[in-house]
C-alpha cells in the first residue's frame, strides 16, 4: 500500500487520465469501478483529479440550458405525420 | 394493413415522442438558433416516421432519433459552408494537438463559479466547435455511453474519448476566461 503525497501520484498507482474520465462518464465494468475507486483512495493525485472531472461533469449538466417544445408543436406535428402518404389518416390519441 | 399502422403510430407515441425534449435540446445548442432547431426536430420526427420500418420495436430509440438529428444539422451545416467542414475541422485538431496533453484543473469550489449562470455556461458551450460541442451534449448532458456516441456520430470509440477529453478542456478554458473578465484571477 502505498503513501498518500498531496498533489503527487502515489509510487504505486495505475490511475491514468483515461481510466479517471471513462470512471466519471460510467465506461467501466462494475468490477473495473469498484477497483477504481478503491486505488483511487491510495492517490491524492488521481482522488482529487477524479473529484475535480465529476463535479464538472455535474456541474455542466445542472448549468447548460435544456429546452421544452410547446404542445401545439407536437399537435402539429401528428398532424403533419397524418398527412403523410401511406398515412390513414388522422394521428391517434 | 390498419393494424400495422397502429401499430407504428404507438410505436412513434411511446417509443419516439417521449424525446422530443432532449432533441430539441440538442438542436438548440447545435444551431444555437429556437426556429431552425424546431425546424431540424420537426425534420427529424419526418424522417422517423417515414423509416419507421427500419426501425426495431424496443431498441435504442433515442440513439436513433439523435442520429437522425444529427445527420439533418451535418447536411444542413455543409450546404451553407463555404469551406468543406472536414478541412476546417482538422486544422482545429492540429492547434489544439500541440498544447492539450493534459487534464486541465478548474476549480469550481471558487465562488465565481457556484455563482455561473446557466446562460453563461450555455454561450462558453455554444462557442465550441461543433465537433466538440456534440461529444459534450451527448455524453454530458444526454448520458449517452461511448458505443451509443460511436454509433449516432459514425467515429470509432477510442475519437470519442480524446474529442471529450479535448471538448472538456476546451470549455475549462473558455469558462476560466469568463472568471478572468469578471475579475476572478487563477488561485
Amino acid at each position: 500500500m502505498g503513501i498518500r503525497i498531496p498533489g503527487r501520484h502515489n509510487s504505486n498507482c495505475r490511475c491514468t487520465d483515461e481510466r479517471v474520465e471513462m470512471a466519471i462518464d460510467g465506461a467501466l465494468s462494475r468490477k473495473e469501478q469498484e477497483r477504481f475507486l478503491q486505488e483511487v483512495k491510495l492517490c491524492a493525485y488521481c482522488s482529487d483529479k477524479y473529484e475535480r472531472e465529476k463535479s464538472f461533469k455535474q456541474f455542466l449538466s445542472s448549468k447548460v440550458s435544456r429546452k421544452a417544445l410547446s404542445p401545439s408543436f407536437i399537435s402539429s406535428l401528428k398532424e403533419k405525420i397524418g398527412k403523410q402518404p401511406g398515412h390513414h389518416g388522422r394521428f391517434m390519441s | 394493413m390498419q393494424e400495422n399502422g397502429n401499430q407504428e403510430e404507438q410505436i412513434f407515441s411511446e417509443e419516439f415522442l417521449p424525446h422530443a425534449d432532449a432533441l430539441y435540446t440538442f438542436a438548440y445548442h447545435l444551431a444555437y438558433d429556437e426556429v431552425r432547431a424546431q425546424d431540424l426536430v420537426q425534420e427529424t420526427y419526418m424522417k422517423a416516421w417515414r423509416f419507421i420500418r427500419s426501425y426495431q420495436k424496443g431498441t435504442n430509440a433515442k440513439a436513433w432519433l439523435f442520429k437522425i438529428l444529427k445527420n439533418a444539422f451535418i447536411n444542413e451545416y455543409r450546404k451553407k459552408s463555404k469551406r468543406p467542414h472536414s478541412v476546417d475541422f482538422e486544422d482545429f485538431l492540429a492547434y489544439h494537438d500541440s498544447e492539450d496533453s493534459s487534464y486541465k484543473d478548474l476549480d469550481l469550489n471558487n465562488e465565481i463559479f457556484q455563482d455561473m449562470m446557466g446562460d453563461e455556461v450555455t454561450k462558453a458551450l455554444n462557442d465550441l466547435p461543433v465537433n466538440f460541442k456534440t461529444v459534450i451534449l451527448l455524453c454530458d448532458i444526454e448520458g449517452f455511453t461511448y458505443e451509443e456516441m460511436s454509433a449516432i456520430i459514425g467515429i470509432p470509440i477510442g475519437t470519442i474519448r480524446s474529442r471529450l477529453h479535448r471538448a472538456r478542456n476546451m470549455l475549462k478554458e473558455a469558462l476560466e476566461g469568463y472568471a478572468a473578465n469578471l475579475g476572478y484571477t487563477k488561485s
